[in-house]
């Protein structure tokens, strides 16, 4: 991505900055309003998240693939942006901006000229998924490496594979979300990412709606990162790693599968893994129903 | 009984004065103690209290003044210790902080060159001036100095205002820039609100509610509090709306301030109508009853706070913000029980008496000296107002007043409630609410001792960000049974419900405003420029404001300011008069080229009266401006004996005593005839001088010879010792090196033979042995290829060997030959001749001519020989300080460290310090002579009387020390300091001449 950070002109110190290129999530004006304040939530080493209107609203680079609730600048951008940054710093939402006032410098993020990346997980009202049975073999070759290597975010005892099957035979979704729903640990605990893996198959499908129902009343139960994302998919929405690989069912091309694969396994620490896990358990009962 | 200790020249901030005050008052034996600065306006203070002594009297602004009421002397060591350990404490703290610190403002801007703001806190009495030069160097100003006139104040803003810079004040004690909180402010995260306040208190209780509310504020800029006044008209004001109007981070625009006059309400008001971004505005004592056009007005700083998060987060505001007070009160106070506001913050003194008025329908507030509101045992305090701050630091820092006054009322059986404000932010007390618990638990006491029941309230300005701790504050004062509410508004409301009073809000109407088509005026860019970047400041005055600058990302440089000239308001208007003259400075440049620029070299020795024609008869030159015989102290009466003596004039000392004291003889100072003297510096016809041709065009200078050490002519003696030495001096010595001199075609260059000395350790005035060396390397092979008596010539050669001073005299003859030729440019203000003659220094510049300026001499301080003392010692006498007016001698002091040993102790860092302080009243540096101990910076160049008499700062000169009897030659060696009043006489002389009074 070229930089776009402008500095003002004969200014000894590059006080207020304004970013003019990037890359926003379709999701992202669907949840913040036209104007609005809020804060900085947290920050990391190469990425933010800020809150408005009681919404988590990412800001990171493109190195991991955009987030569904956010936006992305260039690495270069991204550092200008942490430097000297506190949670609790103050943030303003205009119709065309994301005003972030740090103590160091204020930075503008001109939202209106940012790229719009549509993150909505495909769905196929049919109910069928052509590349199912693609992905499902591909997981199943690789799930027993996962559990096996401790790639997954929860220990796989009698508990976690008995409420895995509760969830791969379709059987009573509150039990299962009560389960998973804030088990693990991290930003993202490792159950919450397996329903968001499965929740997001079923909403291809259009068949997500216990799950979702389940989810929803238990979202206080996990941490403020994690309730984004579910949210994210109770609304239909995917990360752009993910959404690419659920686009790539509808083309069925196995090396792009198994690209993407890899690169949602080294998401995180475990994350990746988890949320494929999640997606292995959906289509389990895809391949049962589904011929393929 | 009162002691006294006048520290002279020691100048301390007001603020650490005051602490140390505090410290001081601790002490066992000290009854009252009181020390400050000795300005006319704090003399004012002592007399007030009692304090004023003769030495307080006789102080200048720039002195120290410790006065110490005890029953025992002794005591007085005590404090001066204490003294002594707080200023250490003060030095060190300094030092460890990484902070450049200048003296004047060319050192400033040379460390900070994109400065953009000067902040000030320093006395009012002398500030104004230094604003005008910073405006002058296009600063932007922020002033917490107060006590400047109305007229000032007027016509720098105008000044400002037309340069396109801003004046925040003055009395602005609150301000934030681009975030960065400035002077006693509180830590606020920065956001969308832009807020310009005529209020240091209401500034910072509006900006503290923002901020717990989770709003941001990025400018708070104070234009200080009469800039509302009908003769200011709001200059400040306006400029700071149209520059946050075009400033793109702010979204809110909040205006803070007392009622002003109508005129000036009007303009501000019809100005905001035509901003484009929501204003929120309150005029502090009125109550709104409808929001006007674009402007939501509100009753409270409350109140302001909250219209003005909402709006920042895109909420349209409430028809009513006066949320219930929760407190449940089942037993209100009776009738005859009243409320007594005890506040730190005058803003919040003045909300407390406009709510409780109103709640009470007293028309108003109801005012009495020292009251905001004095009415029906309602009474509300400012005590930061000048009556209760007399010498003592402001109730914000100190409780000792509050407390006081909590006691007091709480001795009272009709207070009911007290309610206090706790200030939090920088510069603020470090636990206010810690120190004031105590005197809230005695108070209750009292009050349970009586059966009286007696409620406190308060509440705490402050953020979470601030240095103090928000919450413990909160929570000190919940623990000695203070009911704490969030704003002071609130607090007074509940206050107001302990009586049984609800206080409530109407909710406000609105009411259209017609606004003319007149466009908004653009702000000047150098206004933008400060509000789109951090600031880079020059604090002028308290170090400590440095600290939320850097701790907060801005810049800043500290200036350690003390009033210019010792505090002398004329000379300090002399001063800045001629420093708007840009013409001086290029006049000056003119000056100090043909210094540098100069090409001394020895052409000739000759009998004085063959260059000197004035000599002819019966006349004898001296050092020094001019001087009759019966004026001349001992060394020069002795030499005039030894040079009548010399010239057979007489032939017995008391024949020529009988001359010399029946006007015989006729006196002119050597530097009128191109000649100059070391010591008495008597130059008679047959003695013969150095003649020294500065090339560049043409002037000639000269000297008489060294004549060695001990018992010589030059330091009174005139015994037959002497005069055969000035025999052979004038048959042998003068002779031969003048035919060696002029063997050499064009003669011997003395450029050279200086650059090469003051790397090898000389300073041309007490320490010439290394330029000695050189000549000798130079004038030997020429005297040995002379055909002459090899004996002369032997003599003449071991004689410059003895002599190690020798060079002396060619460094004095060849200073005048350099300021003879820039003299000719009669204009600047550069010194070009300082002299002595015992009696006076005498002091000429370039742009007065021939004019002298004349004071008494010092008496140089030094190491003396053994059997002397320094009531031995003569008076500073000589033309030899020309040596230090062309830059050597003790302004080079670092190219002879060990000079230093002769007032004592001495060594490397003192000479290093003198150089640097003489480079402070200088103009350039001389590349021509560079020294390797000075990092190879050149002598220093041309002495700025405008320099001296500002910093104070007098060159200093190495010297011998006569016995002040005649005859008992050289007793010692030393330094003294050229005097001061020289140098303000002619800085008065030439202004006068430039027409400035």
């Amino acid at each position: 991505m070229q930089r776009s950070l402008a500095l003002n002109k004969g200014q000894a110190d590059t006080y207020a900055a304004v970013v003019t290129q990037g890359r926003i999530s379709s999701q992202v004006p669907e949840l913040i309003s036209d104007a609005a304040g809020g804060r900085v939530h947290s920050c990391f080493r190469s990425s933010l998240n800020l809150e408005i209107c009681g919404h988590l609203i990412h800001i990171g680079t493109d190195r991991p693939g955009l987030c569904c609730f956010g936006l992305s600048v260039s690495e270069y951008e991204m550092a200008q942006i942490l430097d000297g940054l506190q949670t609790d710093d103050r943030v303003v939402c205009r119709p065309d901006c994301i005003r972030i006032y740090g103590s160091r410098r204020i930075v503008t993020l001109n939202r209106e000229r940012f790229t719009i990346v549509d993150l909505r997980i495909p769905v196929r009202e049919s109910g069928s998924i052509p590349g199912a049975g693609l992905l499902y073999r591909e997981l199943e070759a690789r799930v027993g490496t996962w559990l096996r290597e401790g790639r997954l975010g929860l220990e796989p005892d009698a508990s976690f594979v008995y409420y895995s099957k509760l969830l791969s035979d379709r059987i009573d979704p509150e039990k299962a979300v009560a389960y998973f729903l804030g088990r693990g640990k991290g930003l993202t605990p490792g159950g919450d990412d397996i329903l968001t893996g499965y929740g997001a198959i079923l909403q291809m499908t259009g068949t997500a709606g216990p799950l979702v129902h389940a989810v929803c009343s238990r979202l206080t139960g996990t941490t403020d990162v994690s309730r984004a994302y579910l949210e994210s998919m109770e609304k239909g929405y995917a990360n752009e790693v993910f959404v690419q690989l659920l686009n790539q069912l509808f083309r069925e091309n196995l090396l792009d599968i198994r690209k993407l694969l890899c690169k949602m396994e080294e998401m995180g620490h475990t994350s990746g893994c988890d949320t494929l896990y999640g997606v292995y358990l959906a289509l389990k009962k895809f391949k049962e129903d589904t011929i393929v | 009984m009162l002691f006294t200790v006048i520290k002279k020249n020691t100048y301390q901030d007001s603020i650490n004065l005051m602490l140390l005050t505090n410290r001081i008052n601790t002490l066992d034996g000290v009854s009252k103690s009181s020390i400050m600065m000795g300005t006319d306006a704090n003399k004012d203070i002592y007399r007030n209290s009692g304090l004023a002594t003769p030495e307080v009297e006789a102080a200048g602004p720039s002195d120290m003044c410790i006065v110490v009421e005890a029953e025992e002397e002794a005591v007085v060591d005590r404090v001066l210790e204490e003294v002594k350990a707080f200023l250490s404490d003060l030095s060190v703290k300094k030092e460890k902080q990484a902070l450049t610190s200048v003296t004047n403002w060319d050192q400033a801007l040379e460390q900070l060159p994109d400065a953009n703001m000067a902040l000030f806190s320093t006395p009012g009495e002398y500030t104004a001036p230094e604003i005008e030069t910073a405006l002058d160097r296009g600063l932007h100003v922020f002033s917490f100095s107060d006590n400047i006139s109305l007229e000032d104040e007027i016509r720098l803003k105008k000044k400002a205002h037309e340069k396109g810079l801003m004046f925040m004040g003055p009395d602005c004690g609150t301000g934030i820039i681009s975030g960065i909180p400035i002077a006693f402010t509180n830590v606020v995260k920065p956001g969308n609100i832009g807020i310009v306040g005529a209020s240091g208190t209401g500034i910072q209780e509006v900006t503290a509610i923002i901020d717990r509310l989770g709003g941001g504020v990025i400018h708070a800029i104070g234009t200080g509090g009469r800039d509302l006044n009908e003769k200011v008209g709001a200059i400040t004001m306006k400029d700071a709306i149209l520059g946050l109007e075009h400033h793109d981070p702010t979204d809110v625009i909040v205006v803070i301030s007392k009622p002003p006059a109508k005129e000036v309400r009007d303009e501000v008001v019809a100005l905001l109508q035509k901003v484009t971004k929501p204003v929120v505005a309150i005029f502090l004592g009125e109550k709104p009853e409808n929001h006007e056009g674009k402007i939501y007005l509100a009753h409270t700083l409350e109140e302001t706070a909250r219209m003005a998060v909402d709006l920042a987060n895109g909420q349209p505001i409430k028809d009513n913000y006066c949320d219930p007070i929760d407190y449940e009160v089942s037993e209100p106070l009776s009738a005859d029980k009243t409320v007594k506001g005890l506040y730190s913050g005058g803003s919040l003194a003045n909300e407390a008496g406009m709510l409780i008025s109103e709640a009470l329908n007293l028309g108003g507030l109801v005012k009495e000296e020292g009251y905001v509101l004095k009415a029906g045992g309602y009474d509300v305090v400012d005590l930061g107002d000048d009556m209760y701050t007399q010498g003592k630091p402001h109730p914000m820092i100190d409780p000792e007043v509050r407390i006081d006054k909590i006691l007091e009322c709480a001795k009272d059986p009709s207070t009911g409630v007290i309610l206090l404000d706790c200030m939090l932010g920088y510069g603020c007390h470090p636990d206010m609410a810690g120190a004031l618990a105590p005197a809230i638990l005695k108070a209750q006491e009292i009050a349970a001792a009586d059966g009286r029941k007696l409620y406190f309230v308060a509440s705490v300005c402050g953020t979470r960000q601030d240095p103090q701790d928000y919450d413990l504050a909160v929570q000190e004062l919940k623990d000695c049974g203070v009911l704490v509410e969030e704003s002071n508004a609130r607090a007074v409301r509940l206050a107001l419900k302990l009586k049984g009073i609800e206080f409530t809000e109407v909710t406000r109407g609105h009411v259209e405003f017609p606004t003319d088509e007149e466009p908004l005026p653009e702000p000047d860019e150098k206004i933008l420029e400060l509000l789109n970047t951090k600031p880079r400041v020059i604090n002028v005055g308290v170090r400590s404001f440095n600290d939320s600058i850097a701790e907060y990302q801005g810049t800043s440089v500290q200036f350690d300011w003390k009033p210019m000239a010792g505090g002398n308001k004329h000379l300090i208007h002399l001063i800045h008069e001629l420093n708007k003259i840009e013409e001086i400075d290029k006049m000056n440049a003119k000056v100090i080229e043909k210094f540098k620029d100069a090409q001394p070299f020895l052409v000739d020795v000759v009998p004085a009266v063959s260059v000197i024609p004035e000599l002819n008869g019966k006349v004898l030159l001296h050092a020094g401006p001019p001087i009759r015989y019966e004026e001349m102290t001992g060394p020069m009466q002795g030499s005039c004996i030894g040079a009548i003596l010399f010239e057979h004039w007489c032939e017995t000392e008391e024949e020529a005593k009988e001359l010399l004291e029946s006007g015989g003889v006729s006196f002119i100072p050597c530097h009128h005839v191109h000649a100059v003297g070391p010591m008495g510096g008597i130059t008679s016809a047959n003695m013969p001088v150095m003649v020294v041709e500065n090339k560049l065009d043409g002037t000639r200078a000269y000297c008489i010879m060294n004549e060695g050490i001990g018992k010589v002519l030059r330091f009174g003696a005139y015994s037959q010792e002497v005069i055969d030495r000035l025999t052979w001096m004038k048959d042998v010595l003068g002779p031969v090196l003048g035919a060696a001199v002029r063997s050499r075609d064009g003669g011997v260059n003395l450029n050279v033979i200086i650059a090469k000395a003051i790397t090898m350790g000389d300073e041309f005035h007490q320490r010439n042995i290394a330029a000695t060396l050189n000549f000798m390397k130079e004038v030997v092979p020429l005297i040995m290829s002379l055909e002459w008596d090899e004996e002369e010539k032997r003599q003449v050669v071991q004689f410059l060997a003895d002599t190690d001073q020798f060079f002396l005299n060619v460094m004095m003859a060849t200073g005048k030959s350099i300021v003879d030729c820039a003299r000719k440019i009669q204009e600047g203000c550069v010194v070009t001749t300082m002299t002595r003659n015992g009696r006076n220094f005498g002091v000429r510049i370039s742009g007065m001519g021939d004019e002298w300026f004349t004071a008494p001499v010092n008496t140089p301080k030094g190491l003396y020989f053994t059997g002397y003392t320094e009531a031995d010692g003569n008076p500073d006498i000589g033309d030899s300080a020309i040596t230090e007016t062309v830059g050597v001698g003790g302004m080079a002091m670092i190219a002879a460290p060990g000079v230093t040993r002769f007032v004592g102790a001495g060594g490397f860092d003192d000479a290093l310090r003198v150089s640097n302080e003489m480079q402070q009243i200088c103009i350039s540096n001389n590349p021509n002579f560079t020294i390797p101990t000075w990092d190879f910076k050149g002598t220093p160049l041309g002495i700025d009387i405008r320099k001296v008499v500002a910093t104070g700062i007098t060159p200093l000169i190495n010297t011998g020390i006569a016995h002040k009897k005649a005859g008992l030659g050289q007793v010692g060696a030393g330094t003294v300091r050229a005097p001061l009043a020289c140098f303000e006489k002619a800085l008065e002389a030439y202004a006068k001449k430039l027409g400035i009074e």
